[in-house]
């Protein structure tokens, strides 16, 4: 076998054992960081159980609807909030303009 | 009555009885060569999204060769050859496909681009929940770069030429690309055509490979359930971020692919959706179309008709058998360590390809066992095989240049 040969098994050899210990050295930063940044999570949060919701609402009262819509916006948007008006839900494609009207004003926002 | 002759006309024709007789052949051998590809893509066993854009431009720049001013023959496609700063410019002002491969294809711009795509596709989760396990598989999947290396110096490769082919026995194309770019320039395209043309048979070849050194029983084993917690995305930024930060730290020659894999990485976990969506899809299939357009266009009888390329075609077979045969063997020495409960298939998702290998590795398990589910792991053997490629690539840029 030529002495080319035989440096390039060398080469191969060396090459491949410096190429196992940098990748066994990232799977052992992979194991660190797990273990690490376990530490730092947050306990899961307790799920409520699934409410039994009704389909049909069990009286067609516009006062309460108001005040369920009412309290489920302050419960998710917690600030003070004026309910102005209710409207039947319209097709998004009869109101293409206002949608990209509102697209175009939220579009510099990173995350969507 | 003006007097025109027929192969003033046909230019392609003149060009082609002009030629010597191993131009010819060479000419409508590519030609015909590229038709094969475009049908084996449209069939599916080959990966169409290369292979047709690749096969058309085969095909198409060996039909298109005319003869240029001073005589000589070339086409209006591109000309690798161009050189020094007068004879490129002006090629960019004639050749159509000559902006993208001089400003994509010699830097390396075109490779980055898909390991951008690619990086924003990979979930290292499934990485970091077993890294170990999943590292060690990678690394037995190299076992066919580490072969085929010394082998192609004894078949008369030099040492340069050698290890870039080696490359392709980490089945990664933007990887063989970027690695015969700078050890190789002057035979990268044959390097790559072959590199791509083997990892497009790997979907159906592997299985025969599986099926003949595992037997049934055993392919049917099923994963225990996992128990891992799941990986949250930050960290799996820290986790892009330390692995870029030190590789490129370690190797600054594939400092641009490290780099382009984790920015990937990093913009898929961060919720930049709008740069997701551009990575993961115009970034990764634009670039991928342009990559194999090029490569295609490139291998024009004149410049690609090499004698080397048999050498490069045999290597390239052995470099992916091999390390399949690795990545199998390893999932053995899993399957015994753990009594018997690791599917040794999973082995076979360490050749990377991110991600058919893995497909692979689930596919000819659940004919085996229609229950089995090796997927997850089979995508972190995988794409722990990018990482380990992408080193031992580093690894061998780093240690030609060393030594001169």
């Amino acid at each position: 076998m030529s002495e080319a040969v035989l440096t390039t098994i060398n080469q191969a050899i060396f090459g491949y054992v410096l190429m196992a210990i940098i990748a066994a050295l990232c799977a052992g930063i992979i194991r660190l960081i797990v273990i690490l940044l376990a530490r730092t999570q947050k306990a899961p949060p307790v799920v409520a159980p699934p409410l039994t919701v009704s389909v049909l609402p069990a009286a067609d009262d516009p006062a309460t609807i108001a005040a369920v819509i009412g309290a489920a916006v302050h419960a998710t948007l917690g600030a003070p909030h004026r309910i102005v008006s209710f409207a039947e839900h319209q097709p998004p494609t009869a109101n293409w303009a206002r949608e990209m009207r509102s697209r175009h004003h939220t579009s510099h926002t990173p995350r969507r | 009555m003006f007097d025109i002759q027929f192969l003033d006309l046909f230019q392609g024709f003149a060009t082609l009885v002009a030629s010597e007789p191993s131009i010819i052949i060479g000419r409508i051998f590519l030609i015909f060569l590229g038709l094969l590809l475009i049908y084996l893509g449209q069939k599916g066993v080959l990966e169409a999204l290369l292979m047709i854009p690749m096969g058309l431009g085969m095909a198409a720049v060996n039909a298109a060769v005319l003869f240029l001013p001073g005589g000589q023959t070339g086409t209006l496609f591109l000309d690798p050859l161009a050189s020094g700063t007068d004879q490129v410019v002006n090629e960019l002002q004639i050749n159509w496909l000559q902006p993208i491969y001089t400003l994509t294809f010699s830097n390396g711009l075109i490779a980055c681009l898909v390991f951008l795509g690619i990086g924003s596709l990979l979930d290292v989760g499934y990485v970091m929940q077993r890294p170990f396990r999943s590292i060690f598989l990678a690394i037995c999947g190299e076992l066919g770069t580490l072969v085929v290396f010394p082998m192609g110096v004894l078949m008369g490769l030099p040492v340069n030429e050698a290890a870039a082919t080696a490359t392709i026995g980490g089945a990664d194309g933007p990887m063989v690309l970027f690695a015969s770019l700078i050890l190789a320039p002057e035979i990268f395209v044959p390097i790559t055509v072959v590199g791509y043309l083997y990892l497009g048979l790997t979907y159906g070849g592997f299985p025969y490979l599986i099926k003949a050194m595992v037997p049934k029983h055993i392919r049917a084993i099923p994963m225990p359930p996992d128990t891992a917690r799941p990986i949250s995305a930050s960290e799996k930024i820290v986790f892009a971020v330390v692995a870029c930060v030190l590789l490129s730290f370690l190797f600054p020659v594939a400092a641009p692919l490290f780099f382009s894999l984790f920015l990937g990485v990093i913009v898929r976990e961060s919720g930049l959706s709008y740069f997701y969506d551009l990575f993961s899809n115009q970034i990764l299939y634009g670039a991928t179309f342009f990559l194999g357009l090029t490569l295609g266009v490139l291998c024009e009888a004149s410049t690609i008709l090499n004698p080397k390329v048999l050498i490069l075609l045999v290597i390239g077979v052995v470099a992916l058998t091999i390390s399949a045969i690795g990545g199998i063997l390893g999932g053995y020495v899993l399957y015994w360590l753990s009594g018997g409960k690791y599917n040794p298939v999973i082995g076979i998702a360490a050749v990377s390809c991110v991600p058919t290998c893995a497909k692979i590795a689930q596919k000819v398990v659940g004919e085996a066992n229609k229950n089995a589910i090796v997927l997850p792991h089979a995508l972190g053997v995988s794409i722990s095989g990018v990482i380990t490629s992408a080193i031992f690539a580093a690894v061998l840029i780093s240690m030609l240049r060393a030594a001169g």
